[in-house]
Parts: C-alpha cells; sequence; structure tokens
C-alpha cells in the first residue's frame, strides 16, 4: 500500500467549520459514543481494582492466597491461607529500609525446622555451599499444587555441586568419593557403584563361608561326586524328626518326595514380608522361640518390601545344619545330646556344652549319680572332682566337633565361619542392605521377577549351577550400574551390558533416573537410618498449632 | 502518531513491529549480558534484588505511561514536559520499552500467583493493544484524507446528518410545493413523480440522519446511483438540480460511514487498552505493596 498525501489531516476546527451548523464549534463538549465508553469502561475497571484492594484490606490472609505461586503440596495444605505458619515475620523497623529490596531473601525465610528436625548438612562445604544449603526452599519448591513432591528435585539441584566437587568440597575429599557425578546415564556421568567398585579388596570380603551356586544346586551338592547330597528325607532327618522335620520339608522343599534331592529358591531364604498371620511366618516364629531367638528382631511387624529382612541362622540354616552336641557316655550310659545355642562367644558355647551335659547325666540316671550307696556297693562313687572331669571330657569332644577346623560334619562353627587366633568366630557384618548411599526398592522391581534366573539379572552368581560347584561368595553379588541403566535412563540412551566376553548393547529404557530417585537427603530414608530416628524429631507442636482453626475442648 | 518520514504505509506499519520486537530485544539482552556478568541470575528472579529494581522501574514507567491520560483530559495545553506530542511520543517510546523490563521482573516463564498473573496478563494485553492503535495511526489517517474527503467531526457524523436531513427536506418540500415567494405558480414537480419523491425523501432523511444503521439502499453506492437515477428520470428538468443536492448529500453521508468505521478503527483499541491500563496499574500497585510490604 502506498500512501498518496502523507500530509497530516485537517484538525477538528477545521472539520468542524466545514459544516455551520447552530453550535458546530461546540463538539469538543459532545464526546461521542465511544468516549463515553471506555470513560465508563475505565471507571469500572478502576472500581474493580478499589474492590480488590478492599479486599486485601478486609480479608487479608484468605486473599494474600492470591500471591502465591499455587496450593501447597499436600502434607502443608492446612495453611495454604496461612502465610506466616512458614514464612518468618519481616519489617522495616526490624531489618532496615533496604531490606525492602530483599524480597527473595524475606520471603525464603522460612521456619521448615519448626516441623521438620533432620541432621546435619554436610559438613564439608564452601561457605557458598553451606549458604545455599541452610535455605530449604533452595532444593524443596512449595506452592507448586497439591501433588508437587518436595523431595522429588531437579538433578540441577544435585549437580550444582557435585559436578565439580573439587571446587565445592572444603577440605580433602574422601578418598573413593566421586568428584564429578552430573547424572545417572550416560555410563560416564556417574560412578560405578561403591560396593561393586570395592569388592575386590581383601577388606570387603566377608567373614562368611557361603556359596550361592552350592545351596542353588539340587541336593546342596559340593561337587558331581558327592554322596552327601540332601534329598527330602535327610532333611527331616536333619531337621528333626516329628513335626520339626515335616515343617522343614514343607518349607524348603515344597511339592518334593522323600527320595528327591532338595531344590532351594531364593525365597526359601530371603523374604520381603514377614506376611504376618501366614502360616509359614508362624512356623517361623515358633522355630525361632523354640531356639530362645526373640522373632520380633527378624522378623518386624509389616516390612515394606524395600529390603530383604535379615537371614536369619534359626529360621534360614538350621533346618539342615542342626547346631547340636553329640551325644557322649558317662558311667555306662548314654548322656544325650542336645542343641546349642548360636550367636555365642566360644567362651560362653564351651560353658553351655558343660552345662548341657551335666543337665543330661543328671537325666540320665547314671548309677554313680542317683543309687544311695548301700553294704556291699563298691561301684566307684562320682566325686565332685570326678564328674567335673567327666563333664569336660565329653565337652571337649562337643568342642572339638562344634569348633574342630578339620571337622567334616558340616555342622561345626568353622563350617561358615572364620576364626580368630583366640578361637573366636570373625563377627558377621550386617549386609541386610548393600546400598548404604542410596535407596534401592526390591518390592518396586518385583515384576522382573522371583525365579533364581530373574534374581540373577542383577545378582550374578546366585543362580545354581548345572555342575555342582562350591564356590564361596566373595564379591557383593551385584551387577554394576549397566543393569540398572537398561530401564533407569533416557530412552534411546546406549548401554553396553557385559558378562564376562559377552558384551550387549541395549538402547535405554526411559524410566526416570534422577538423582532423587535412588539418593535421598538429610537421611530421611537413609537405608540405615531411617525416617523413625530420634534425629529426625522436632519439637511437639501440638494439634492446636498444626491445624488452623482446631479448638480444643477443655 | 507517524512514525518515520516514509510515505508508506506499509513501512511504517513495518516499523511498529520492528521497533516493538528491537526494544524487547534490546531490553532482554541486557538483562541477558547482565546475568553472563555475573551481576545477576539468570533468568532473573523477581524477588531478587536486581527484580524487585526491575519491578520498581517497570512501576515508575507504568506511572508515567498512566499521566498521559491525565494531561490530555486535563492538561490540553503545554506542560512543563512538553506538548501534546511530546507527551505521546515519550508515551509510546516508554510504553515499548516497558515490556522487556516487565519480562524481566517476571522471570519470563513464572507468572507467579493470582494476581500477578492477571496484573502480568493485563500488561501484555495492554501493550498489544498499544501497538496494535500505534498500528492503526500509521494507516487509518491515510485512509481517511484518500477515501473520505469531506470529513467531519467523527462525533459529529449523526448532528451533521440531521442538518442535512433538515436541508433534504426543504429541497424535496421546494420541489413538491411552491415555496412563498416563488415566481412559479404550480410546484416543479407534480403527480405520480411527486408522489415517488415523497416516498423517496421518508428513505432518504432516515438515511441522512442514522447512516448506516438505517438498512437503507442508499448506504450502497451502487443501488443509490440506481434510485437517483430513476428519480431524474421521473422529474422534469427543472427539478434536476434540487435532486442532485439530494444525490451530494446522499454521498456525503455514506463517506461518514466510511469514516465512522475508520475512525472505530483508529480510536475502539483504547476501549481494551484505557480500561485495561486502569486495571493493570491498580493491580500493579496491590502487588508492589503486597511484595515490599509483606515478608
Amino acid at each position: 500500500m502506498r500512501a498518496t498525501d502523507p500530509t497530516p489531516r485537517p484538525t477538528g476546527k477545521d472539520l468542524a467549520n466545514r459544516y455551520k451548523y447552530t453550535d458546530n464549534r461546540e463538539y469538543v463538549r459532545r464526546p461521542g459514543g465511544p468516549t463515553a465508553l471506555r470513560t465508563g469502561l475505565a471507571v469500572v475497571a478502576g472500581l474493580a481494582v478499589v474492590s480488590w484492594a478492599a479486599a486485601e484490606v478486609v480479608f487479608p490472609t484468605r486473599m494474600a492466597y492470591q500471591h502465591t505461586h499455587g496450593t501447597l503440596a499436600n502434607p502443608h495444605a492446612p495453611w495454604d491461607a496461612d502465610c506466616a505458619q512458614c514464612h518468618n515475620p519481616h519489617s522495616v523497623s526490624k531489618d532496615g529500609v533496604l531490606s525492602v529490596l530483599n524480597v527473595r531473601d524475606r520471603w525464603h525465610d522460612l521456619t521448615c525446622e519448626k516441623c521438620h528436625k533432620g541432621p546435619a548438612h554436610h559438613a564439608a562445604v564452601t561457605p557458598d555451599g553451606e549458604a545455599f544449603h541452610k535455605r530449604c526452599s533452595n532444593c524443596h519448591h512449595d506452592h507448586n499444587g497439591r501433588d508437587h513432591s518436595l523431595v522429588r528435585i531437579a538433578d540441577s539441584h544435585c549437580t550444582v555441586c557435585h559436578a565439580d566437587l573439587a571446587r565445592n568440597h572444603a577440605g580433602t575429599p574422601k578418598e573413593g568419593l566421586s568428584l564429578r557425578v552430573t547424572a545417572f546415564a550416560p555410563k560416564d556421568a556417574h560412578p560405578e557403584f561403591r560396593a561393586v567398585r570395592e569388592r575386590m579388596g581383601p577388606t570387603q570380603h566377608r567373614p562368611l563361608k557361603f556359596s550361592h551356586p552350592l545351596h542353588m544346586s539340587p541336593g546342596q551338592a559340593r561337587g558331581p561326586d558327592d554322596k552327601a547330597r540332601v534329598t527330602v528325607a535327610r532333611l527331616k532327618e536333619l531337621a528333626g524328626r516329628g513335626e520339626k522335620g515335616e515343617a522343614a520339608a514343607r518349607r524348603y522343599a515344597p511339592g518334593q518326595d522323600d527320595p528327591d534331592l532338595v531344590q532351594l529358591d531364593c525365597k526359601s531364604c530371603h523374604q520381603l514380608d514377614g506376611g504376618d498371620g501366614d502360616a509359614g511366618v508362624d512356623r517361623l516364629k515358633k522355630a525361632l522361640a523354640d531356639a530362645g531367638e526373640s522373632a520380633r528382631g527378624a522378623l518386624p511387624p509389616r516390612g515394606d518390601g524395600a529390603h530383604f529382612l535379615p537371614v536369619n541362622f534359626e529360621a534360614h540354616c538350621r533346618a539342615c545344619h542342626p547346631l547340636r552336641a553329640p551325644a557322649g557316655v558317662a558311667d555306662g550310659k548314654v548322656v544325650p545330646g542336645f542343641d546349642v545355642p548360636h550367636r555365642r562367644k566360644v567362651s560362653d558355647l564351651r560353658n553351655d556344652l558343660k552345662a548341657g551335659y551335666l543337665r543330661g547325666m543328671l537325666t540320665a540316671d547314671l548309677p554313680s549319680l542317683t543309687a544311695p550307696p548301700g553294704p556291699g556297693d563298691d561301684r566307684p562313687k562320682l566325686t565332685a572332682g570326678s564328674l567335673r572331669l567327666e563333664v569336660d571330657r565329653m565337652a571337649a569332644v562337643a568342642d572339638h566337633f562344634l569348633l574342630g577346623k578339620e571337622t567334616s560334619a558340616a555342622c561345626g562353627c568353622v563350617e561358615c565361619h572364620q576364626t580368630r587366633t583366640d578361637g573366636e568366630v570373625v563377627p558377621v557384618p550386617d549386609k541386610t542392605v548393600w546400598f548404604p548411599g542410596a535407596y534401592f526398592n526390591h518390592a518396586a522391581h518385583r515384576s522382573l521377577g522371583s525365579t533364581p534366573a530373574a534374581c540373577a539379572t542383577c545378582h550374578p552368581g546366585t543362580e545354581g549351577h548345572p555342575v555342582p560347584v562350591r564356590t564361596l561368595d566373595r564379591d557383593a553379588l551385584i551387577r554394576g550400574a549397566d543393569t540398572c541403566r537398561q530401564c533407569h535412563s533416557p530412552a534411546g540412551t546406549e548401554v553396553t551390558l557385559r558378562d564376562g566376553d559377552a558384551v550387549t548393547r541395549l538402547s535405554g529404557g526411559g524410566i526416570r533416573h534422577g538423582c532423587t530417585d535412588c539418593h535421598r537427603y538429610h537421611n530421611g530414608d537413609h537405608a540405615l537410618q531411617g525416617r523413625g530416628a530420634w534425629v529426625n524429631f522436632p519439637e511437639p507442636l501440638g494439634l492446636d498449632k498444626f491445624l488452623p482453626g482446631y479448638k480444643r475442648k477443655d | 502518531m507517524l512514525l518515520g518520514k516514509s510515505r508508506s504505509v506499509r513501512a511504517r506499519v513495518f516499523l511498529v513491529f520492528l521497533l516493538t520486537a528491537a526494544f524487547t530485544a534490546v531490553g532482554v539482552g541486557i538483562g541477558w549480558g547482565g546475568s553472563r556478568a555475573g551481576l545477576w541470575a539468570w533468568p532473573p528472579q523477581p524477588s531478587s534484588r536486581f527484580g524487585v529494581l526491575l519491578g520498581v522501574l517497570a512501576g515508575a514507567i507504568v506511572v508515567f505511561e498512566m499521566l498521559y491520560p491525565v494531561q490530555k483530559k486535563w492538561f490540553r495545553w503545554r506542560t512543563w514536559f512538553g506538548g501534546a506530542q511530546t507527551w505521546l511520543r515519550w508515551h509510546v517510546w516508554l510504553g515499548l520499552a516497558c515490556l522487556p523490563v516487565v519480562l524481566l521482573h517476571a522471570g519470563f516463564v513464572g507468572f507467579g500467583g493470582p494476581l500477578t498473573t492477571w496484573t502480568l496478563a493485563l500488561f501484555l494485553v495492554v501493550t498489544a493493544s498499544g501497538v496494535w492503535g500505534l498500528v492503526m495511526q500509521q494507516w487509518v489517517p491515510q485512509k481517511l484524507l484518500s477515501e473520505v474527503v469531506d470529513e467531519t467531526v467523527a462525533s459529529e457524523i449523526d448532528r451533521v446528518g440531521d442538518y442535512h436531513a433538515d436541508e433534504a427536506d426543504r429541497v424535496v418540500e421546494g420541489l413538491i410545493t411552491v415555496p412563498p415567494g416563488a415566481r412559479r405558480a404550480a410546484p416543479a414537480v407534480t403527480g405520480r413523480p411527486a408522489d415517488e419523491l415523497r416516498t423517496f425523501r421518508a428513505d432518504l432523511l432516515l438515511y441522512l440522519r442514522t447512516g448506516r444503521r438505517s438498512r437503507s439502499p442508499l448506504a450502497s453506492a451502487t443501488e443509490a446511483e440506481a434510485r437517483f437515477a430513476r428519480l431524474r428520470d421521473a422529474v422534469p428538468e427543472e427539478a434536476l438540480p434540487g435532486v442532485d443536492r439530494l444525490r451530494q448529500l446522499a454521498d456525503l453521508r455514506r463517506q461518514w460511514d466510511k469514516q465512522a468505521f475508520y475512525q472505530s478503527l483508529l480510536h475502539n483499541w483504547l476501549l481494551v487498552h484505557l480500561p485495561l491500563s486502569v486495571a493493570m496499574t491498580g493491580l500493579m500497585f496491590v502487588h508492589a505493596v503486597r511484595a515490599l510490604k509483606y515478608w
């Protein structure tokens, strides 16, 4: 479009003079319809704003919601319209005039710790890092809707320091600490699991002689020619005749007949849930009670399924590995054998053996102990000294049987435990949790399956071996992070799995792979320090402070 | 307000959009450059010190912008700041400059709570309507000059229409009756043509008084041409000057119909711009007081 003449339009006065009707110059006093309309609309708009401002004055609490970014997350819902519950008040008189400009500092001055107490943050951070961590809202962003998670935060909150930990760490980072972590995938963005990295170190070996391949092989054979393979009948014999043996057979060899070789399953020992009320659990509790063990320690009321319940000798091993003092002979009579408790120091165990044999001698009706001496009775009587010698003799036999290094009874301590030079058993550390710095939930991965083959997907070396071998578990039986990346990595990420010489290339599954999917902060979900730890408990508030509108009835 | 010295409407409209984009780009660029220099974060956080300063600056600009209608209404003569043209020019330039300032203050993506969301949304609509008005001012006056030669005061169109309707009534009356003091003894138009003229007068007067709203066929140039042609054929020659005058009056009214349309384009954006400006300014003050006073 081309303009023909850019000269200015004639003025209103010029236009008015074109038509000389009465008061033609008075048009300025007669605003047209559009002018009146927009003036009217402006007045309406002004009144609307005045109404809003009035509402701010009359209903300050309710209108405060109009100034927030959004509704609070579900746990904070009661305080949607009560800002002062979380935001510390500020004033010019207290903080100075310049504080007016520090809106962010004032808004983010929160009272989180009133309800959320927790352990200290990282101790070795730079002053900047310390300032960052002191402000909870730097990581936990509320006002993002009811269903917004306050703990599922973006990776950038973590990588702001962990992408260059050497720079953001005050002091010397601990040995083995990864100085650069930017994401879980690809491979070079995240270090290998520490449990896997350190498994080859000699100090990491568990002082427990246990072989998954042996136990998962049919009959728990020690080799191809092992004659002592465990059949169901042998299991019943080991567990004890009667109901004990039947119970063990039902549990460890369900549906198998007496001549069959016992075939254990992962579930035989590894359980995610106490299964309150289940008949099997009731038997387990009874077995623990019979052995003088508290069922509560081994079977919590209800597990969350994240970690397997601890494997317990009484519940999971004793059926096949009876810890039993052998029968002895004294005064021509058999002194019966007896079960000895597990988890005793050697010195205590020796006393238990002596006490057990003494009790056996008393109950075995030894004539020299029970028959009163009579005329012509020239049988040798057991004096206190000779009684002690008899007991010590039988206890020494049992001691050798249970603690001897060359025993082949498969029932002694050294069958599973290493011993120190003083003869004491080397303690076995609790390894219910193999990732103390991360969170893993077995129950969340149940859909992968619970067969030995499925478990072996992540736990190599736990499945039975076609040719029975006795390979002791020396490493953490956990595959590396790449196994996780098969699913937990951006879709399309190349993941390489190595199993010996076999290399498999896969494409990432696209399942979430954020830092907080495995790592939690504040130890809140720390595997070894649960949320119920006292360190996480704040000063009690009381319901009246907790719920707005709550009235205590006195 | 005409932008630039180009005679091309298209060039001036393009200049409006170019300046809007340039103001925004430069403002955002300065903000980004400052963040690269470590002066503030990126994107800027509204509640940071820099964000608050931007908010204060934007508020000051909005207050100045709102002084323009005040000046126009009550101080039409020259003020200390300058005349109406100077006020308008600053109103336009600062209005465009305010856009990147507000965007930076809002952190681009965060609309915040309901109040700030409303305030920002209103600001964007106000700015968009202002840019639209500026575009209209580059285009419509040119159209008025070229297509509405006999322009009148827009608000007076109906009054001038009444004035012309009275004139048309007198013209027709003079043709079908003998006016006092006339030399002739009989009306110029008699009989059937006179009846037609009376009927036509009713249509014509209605059209002259109310224009397009009358839904008269005379609103159409083609239809009017045909009707006046038939009238000219029907009346005697001595009545033709009167008929031609009637036609002139109808043509003028048709021009003013067009003028009214262009005037609506030229000014109706103010129906959005002004009320929403008032609302936005009010909410801005509420937002500022709340943000600075509480916490």
